[in-house]
């Protein structure tokens, strides 16, 4: 899914953009939460309802949505075949298979950074300093759902941006997802000032603050947005399927 | 049977921890774990007894779990309440009067500084009766070994969630059982399945707390 319009943005470079927006602005499915918990549509007992509508009002209330990316324009499109993108003579993703193919044509490409800000680990870690264990499981997976809300409106600021160009976008891509190895974090993180919106890259690839996205978006004519596809992915036990999963029950039952 | 060592199965059972505990609702107001295991020790139960109690209604939860009646944050409060029992029989286990099911050496491996998983974890496995050694997160192997020789017997847990550091985690089994071929390892984390477990020569992988329970449970 894609969210819509334009948020407030600073150029800090021709090619280098910052974005910032109150995460009051995210839209929250409460009863998608609840499903990547494992609880079917309206089943979380009222107890464990109670502790996530506390969380989701504290998580928004900390949270410090700090976004950016970088636009490149590579020399010659993608070819969309083999399994890397070059972004210039220097860089290039082993994106895999998959993520190259639907990058095919792109005239610009958008590589992004967002977090939710230092705050929420926090408060996360306090939870379970506490021994708040529930209140603990509750409060990651809201921070985890602000924080996907969060990228999606990134992803319309984007698409918005293309389309004042005419062009379109593609979905976003992650390393991490789809073969495209963790380990390219470096090279992405390579695109961007040190500290890019507050993030730091460990050497394992890691993202502190841990609440954070990184990806890649494709502009272009030929490109289209396609949905991410779960029958594609090799992760066996991925809670994003089982949200899918009650997205999709909830939907069939809906008409 | 003594009406109360049904009483602190249900509690666990249920997630009741004591008395101003709201959960689960229609307990609300009734005394929970907490005062249970206070009255049957002060009536002269056994700790063995009041730990049976307890494992029978980590058992009754754990089933449920199995069958997807109940989720990870229900078997989060059945370890709370378990927990609170626990307070109560400490002393016993001090005197060695009562002992835990073994040792659970527990650690987010090298490079990796995601713990939620690894403390969930940890306070599931500790509310069924074992002692958990939490290293915390970025544990290197040289420390997991450590702890190892300093708790004879013990099962190792390793964590993480990244597929960077899954390769950390490998290095991390092999090194133990390079230096200690009869100490059982278990993996889990989220970029884990039993295949990538089978492949670092690990003993078991668990995807959830309650595998992890399962998989001690028989190894011990
Ligand atoms: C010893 O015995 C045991 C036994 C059981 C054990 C155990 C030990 N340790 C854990 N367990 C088990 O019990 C615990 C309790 O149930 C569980 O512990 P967990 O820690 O797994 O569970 C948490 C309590 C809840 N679970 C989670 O918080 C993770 C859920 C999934 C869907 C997920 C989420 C929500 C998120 N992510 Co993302 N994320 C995924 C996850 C896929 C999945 N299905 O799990 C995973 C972990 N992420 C992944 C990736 C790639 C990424 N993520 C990222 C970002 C995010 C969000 C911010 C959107 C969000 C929160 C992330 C976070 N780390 O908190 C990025 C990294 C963030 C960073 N800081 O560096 C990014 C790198 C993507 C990017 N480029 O932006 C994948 C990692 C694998 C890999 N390729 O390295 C991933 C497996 C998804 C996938 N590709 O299938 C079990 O694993």
């Amino acid at each position: 899914m894609i969210a819509s319009g334009l948020l407030p943005e600073r150029a800090l470079s021709d090619t280098l953009f910052s974005v910032s927006f109150p995460a009051t602005l995210i839209h929250l499915d409460r009863d998608a939460i609840a499903g990547s918990m494992g609880y079917e549509h309206g089943a979380m007992p009222e107890h464990f309802r109670d502790l996530l509508h506390d969380a989701v009002n504290q998580a928004l209330a900390i949270s410090d949505v700090q976004a950016g990316y970088r636009l490149i324009a590579p020399a010659v499109p993608p070819s969309g075949k083999g399994h890397h993108i070059r972004i210039d003579s220097t860089t290039g993703f082993d994106t895999g298979p998959r993520i190259t193919s639907l990058m095919k044509g792109a005239s610009l490409l958008c590589c992004f950074a967002l977090t939710i800000g230092p705050a929420i680990d926090n408060w996360i870690h306090e939870l379970s300093y506490e021994q708040d264990y529930t209140g603990c499981y509750m409060a990651n997976a809201v921070a985890s759902a602000i924080a996907e809300g969060a990228v999606e409106l990134l992803h319309g600021h984007i698409r918005a941006i293309a389309e004042k160009q005419s062009l379109s976008v593609s979905n976003r891509y992650s390393p991490g997802y789809c073969d495209w190895s963790v380990i390219d974090q470096h090279k992405l993180f390579g695109l961007f000032p040190k500290r890019f919106c507050g993030i730091s890259l460990t050497e394992s690839a890691l993202m502190i603050p841990i609440k954070s996205v990184s990806g890649i978006i494709a502009m272009g004519n030929p490109i289209r947005f396609v949905e991410h596809n779960c029958d594609s992915c090799r992760h066996p036990n991925c809670s994003y399927r089982e949200i899918r999963k009650a997205q999709a029950q909830r939907h069939a039952t809906a008409v | 049977m003594n009406p109360i060592i049904d009483h602190i199965s249900l509690c666990i059972e249920r997630g009741k921890v004591d008395i101003r505990s709201p959960y689960p609702p229609d307990l609300k107001g009734q005394p929970g774990a907490d005062e249970w295991a206070r009255d049957a020790l002060e009536q002269g139960l056994s700790p063995e007894s009041i730990l049976s109690a307890c494992n029978t209604g980590m058992e009754r939860v754990g089933a449920k779990f199995g069958r997807n009646e109940v989720f990870v944050p229900e078997l989060l409060m059945a370890a709370k309440a378990m927990n609170a029992v626990m307070a109560h029989l400490k002393p016993h286990f001090q005197a060695g009067t009562v002992k835990e099911k073994g040792t659970f050496v527990l650690g987010t491996v090298a490079g990796d500084l995601h713990d939620i998983g690894k403390n969930l974890v940890s306070m599931v496995v500790a509310g069924n009766g074992w002692k958990v050694v939490d290293l915390g997160v970025d544990v290197k192997p040289s420390k997991f070994i450590d702890a190892i020789r300093q708790h004879p017997g013990c099962i190792v847990g390793l964590s993480a969630l990244l597929t960077t550091t899954m390769a950390n985690m490998a290095k991390t089994v092999q090194e133990i059982k390079g230096q200690l071929p009869e100490v059982k390892v278990l993996v889990g984390g989220a970029p884990l399945n039993q295949k990538h477990a089978d492949d670092m020569g690990a003993d078991g992988y668990a995807p959830d707390p309650q595998g992890a329970v399962a998989f001690l449970n028989k190894a011990a």
